[in-house]
């Protein structure tokens, strides 16, 4: 059986963000992987792949991602309402993966990320966390 | 006859012990992992293959500086390895900045070998005097790379019936690194190194612990928490 790599799941994260009326009216800027263009209006989402080991036993493979999903907004407030709603949407989420099984969605860690000074000289605030999702799929 | 106390503490030493090799473990995978600067002008001193005459040294590479440092390194008997030639190119552009000629680093470079973070030899003092610190004897420091070079792990220390070790990066840019900013995006290095060490750290821990209960002839349940 032909098994999918970590690509589903960043997918099915970004799915599960899309599915929050709340969430996306809150962001101007949309979702970005990696980082954002220059131009983008604040706030804008960003997420990134930080870890995807396979774990393989006789039957299946899991995939145990680790993925960061940061907020940027101009002000701190903004800032931590959007990432409460982030989090509301994807802790303890059901993730439609592409032919696997979601195990689990889960916020592991907050990140330890501050306030930055943009390419415009504006204050930017950038709170995130990081979200542990599990999948498994058959061999 | 050793007791329940002895054989609970041996145990935990060696626990312990074991998390020391597993967070040096996670310390070298960080290592490969973080990203390097290009302290070099040009992107780097270009390694290629070199055809036969070339490695006689009958045709130059080029005229500019970094190809003259390529085929300086390279003249004679050249390195087999690719990476024996790319460090060995790197130093001798250290070397050459060392020695005045400013034309081969960038100021990023400029600043690490002023600093002494990027000196070519492990122990000799860099042009203001100062001495390398012990991370430059790290090798691929000849290329750039104090995030790299300053990735290290702690002795694993008990407390109670805790073990703890930590790997550290304490350049202090590690953290835009591996969360990312507005203008850089992120390059995780240290947690990667984690997930991708567990299962090895958690199978060391294991063996020690079971060999530790087999020599006190010990016959217990051990419940291990391994937190990476």
């Amino acid at each position: 059986m032909t098994t999918t790599s970590v690509a589903p799941v960043k997918r099915a994260v970004v799915q599960a963000l899309r599915a929050s009326p709340s969430l996306v009216s809150a962001i101007r800027g949309g979702i970005h992987e990696g980082i954002a263009p220059r131009k983008v209006r604040y706030p804008f989402i960003t997420y990134q792949l930080v870890a995807a080991p396979y774990a393989y036993d006789w039957t299946g493979m899991m995939i145990q991602a680790l993925i960061d999903v940061s907020v940027y907004a101009e002000n701190p407030v903004d800032a931590n309402n959007i990432d409460a709603l982030v989090a509301g949407a994807l802790n303890e989420a059901g993730l439609n993966v592409d032919g696997q099984t979601s195990l689990l969605c889960r916020r592991v860690a907050d990140l330890p990320t501050g306030p930055d000074i943009d390419s415009e000289g504006k204050r930017i605030y950038q709170v995130g966390g990081s979200y542990s999702v599990w999948t498994d799929q058959a061999l | 006859m050793i007791s329940f106390e002895e054989l609970g503490q041996a145990i935990l030493e060696a626990a312990s012990e074991a998390l020391g090799e597993g967070a040096n473990i996670v310390a070298a995978r960080a290592r490969s992992l973080a990203p390097v600067r290009h302290i070099f002008r040009g992107g780097g001193p270009s390694i290629r293959p070199q055809s036969a005459p070339q490695s006689r040294g009958v045709s130059p590479l080029g005229s500019d500086s970094l190809n003259r440092t390529v085929q300086a390194v390279s003249a004679g008997r050249p390195p087999v390895n690719w990476r024996g030639r790319r460090l060995a190119a790197a130093t001798a552009a250290l070397e050459s900045y060392v020695e005045g000629d400013r034309s081969t680093l960038t100021r990023r470079g400029a600043y690490e070998v002023r600093q002494a973070l990027a000196h070519p030899k492990p122990g000799s003092r860099s042009p203001t005097g100062r001495l390398s610190p012990s991370f430059a004897t790290f090798q691929h420091l000849n290329v750039g790379g104090r995030l790299r070079g300053e990735i290290r792990a702690t002795p694993a220390t008990l407390a109670g019936s805790r073990a703890e070790a930590w790997v550290i990066s304490p350049t202090r840019y590690a953290k835009y690194q591996e969360f990312g900013t507005r203008h850089n995006a992120a390059h995780p290095f240290l947690r990667p190194a984690a997930a991708e060490s567990r299962d090895e750290v958690v199978s060391r821990i294991a063996a020690a612990v079971t060999e530790a209960a087999r020599a006190g002839s010990g016959k217990t349940e051990i419940e291990i928490m391994v937190r990476l």
